[in-house]
């Protein structure tokens, strides 16, 4: 499936969770993804836990900060 | 317990600040009041069998239904699945519903982890169940007697009417994400659409809700979906989204408590004698400290006491000297659970170094294996592969996978900046590997999240842990073989 962080869309596996999108978002910059990992939002500005489901679509905001 | 806790909680509570909101032109179906009436629910969702957390939320409860005794208890959904000792009791997800009926549940959704018990457990939980499962996009296999009912109409000793209707997401395979043995003889429909079919329930209950298990964000395209003043409110569950302002779309009211009873969502309806229905809702914190129900501590108490996670379930028959050891057992049963061709492992997902031969409890492989990483397979060519174990090699900090079903022979150069050159795949008996041929791998979650390697398919998780997995497996094997002569990974300049 197809979710999109930080305005970048991933394609992930089937039943991924937010944690799992957020591990990509850091591989696909070539980083590591720090643990604990960074809190995400929801396009509605809403928290949502690493573990939570994702669906096709869904969209999160990370804060990250990736050395230069 | 400390009683005066109970006042200061109670205190809060009243005093707390609660927005509100007014849906549409409802229309009042119950006999015509002349004041307003009013309906208050704690709701819930994917609690994760949290049981620890269940002396702290019985006390919140408690208290909350001296303010409002006639106060609806509801939860979203995936009760089940996140705690051994819940997971692994002999009759697998009991604690949860003995827990959930000790603290009186009215409702729950079906979520996709309530098929996690099986399909036999779950028809038991069902009928033991002191609150009703809902799931209007479900239909039980035939020949057996689910009680899961598509909605239910609560009328209130007040007279109010409360209609709750549920659907539960499904993956593009039109199933929910859990393992496909535990949905056998379940067939699903559309969730929008299915939601759809029963808007005509406001027309029987002064409030309609619908409770889902279907994810925050499609709850908001759910609720833009329907047509406007029919419904009042949708309490979620699945994305574990933490709502703790007023969310509302197309004038309907969103809710949702994060997940593993760390919230609870109070909500306050109030229907004027016009059938205006007002709303408002709360995020509580119900956490794991202070004031604690003595009774749901016994139960919880007597549950984590369980002999079952001492139980020996395999006997090891040699020691395990090296986490390669460990990690090629590992491997071997990731394989074997998810009947793959193939299945590979990362070397931090390892965390013990060595095991003496002897009793293995699931303890022990807790310990091995604590992360509750998700099995993923996937159908990957020998090019695609190759792709991704060398993708891994230049992650993950041991940077070297162990394997189940083949070898790896790893050509790298440097001592202390070690770059890979090759990696040459071979049969277990030592043949090259067929490149073009396609091969069903399982991973990890862990692993296929980092990995970035093109490939045709994406992936799915068996909706098992890796230790969950392991754990089944070994019930079975009831002993384990000698790893100390096992060389799977070669490497060399």
């Amino acid at each position: 499936m197809k979710v999109i962080v930080n305005n970048t869309e991933i394609k992930i596996f089937q039943g991924a969770t937010v944690g799992d999108a957020i591990r990509t978002y850091y591989s696909l910059h070539g980083q590591r993804a720090p643990s604990p990992l960074p809190e995400a939002e929801d396009a509605y500005g809403n928290r949502v836990a690493h573990d939570g489901a994702l669906t096709e679509g869904s969209r999160l905001s990370v804060t990250v900060s990736f050395p230069d | 317990m400390k009683k005066t806790t109970l006042l200061g909680l109670l205190a809060l509570l009243i005093l707390a600040g609660c927005g509100t909101s007014k849906s549409g032109s409802a229309k009042s179906v119950s006999e015509k009041a002349v004041a307003d009436r009013e309906v208050t629910l704690l709701a819930v969702n994917d609690m994760h069998a949290t049981i620890d957390n269940f002396p702290r939320f019985a006390f919140m409860v408690d208290s909350l239904r001296i303010l409002y005794p006639e106060m609806l208890l509801v939860t979203a959904g995936d009760n089940q699945t996140g705690s051994p000792i819940n997971d692994q009791y002999h009759e697998k997800g009991l604690p949860m519903i003995e827990l959930m009926n000790a603290v009186k549940f009215d409702l729950s959704a079906v979520g996709n982890h309530e098929f996690d018990v099986g399909v036999k457990n779950f028809e038991t939980h069902t009928q033991i169940a002191g609150f009703d499962y809902l799931c209007a996009n479900l239909k039980s296999p035939e020949g057996m007697e689910f009680a899961i009912h598509p909605y239910k109409i609560i009328t209130m000793p007040n007279g109010l009417k409360v209609g709750f209707v549920s659907v539960l997401d499904l993956n593009p395979n039109n199933q929910p994400d859990c393992h496909p043995d535990n949905i056998t003889g379940f067939s699903f429909t559309n969730p929008y659409e299915t939601a759809q079919q029963y808007l005509h329930l406001k027309d029987s209950a002064d409030v309609l809700i619908y409770m889902n298990h279907f994810g925050f964000e499609n709850d908001v395209k759910l609720a833009n979906s329907f047509p406007k003043g029919v419904v009042d409110l949708i309490i979620g569950g699945h994305s574990h989204t933490k709502v703790d302002k007023e969310q509302i779309h197309n004038d309907i009211l969103i809710t949702q408590a994060e997940r593993r009873l760390k919230y609870a969502t109070l909500i306050h309806l109030t229907v004027s004698p016009d059938g205006q229905v007002s709303r408002s809702m709360q995020l509580l914190t119900v956490g794991k400290t202070g004031s604690e129900s003595v009774d749901v501590r016994a139960m919880v108490d007597e549950y984590n006491n369980n002999p079952e996670m001492q139980e020996v379930i395999a006997e090891a028959l040699f020691d395990f000297r090296t986490t390669d050891e460990l990690g090629y057992w590992m491997a071997d049963a990731l394989q074997a659970t998810a009947k793959t061709d193939i299945a590979v492992i990362n070397k931090g997902g390892v965390r013990v170094d060595d095991l003496p031969a002897g009793g293995v409890t699931r303890k022990i492989i807790l310990t091995i294996d604590p992360f509750g990483n998700q099995v993923v397979t996937l159908n990957l060519t020998g090019h695609e592969l190759k792709a991704f174990v060398s993708d891994m090699f230049g992650r993950d900090e041991y940077r070297l996978m162990y394997p189940a079903g083949m070898h790896l022979n790893y050509t790298v150069e440097g001592e202390v900046d070690v770059k890979l050159i090759d990696i040459e795949f071979l049969n277990e008996d030592g043949t090259p590997f067929d490149m073009d041929r396609t091969y069903s791998v399982a991973t990890n979650s862990y692993v296929l999240a980092t990995a970035i390697f093109d490939r045709e398919d994406p992936g799915k998780t068996l909706s098992i842990t890796t230790a969950e997995g392991w754990i089944n497996w070994l019930l079975k094997e009831k002993t384990v073989k000698s790893y100390q002569e096992e060389k799977r990974v070669f490497i060399g300049n």
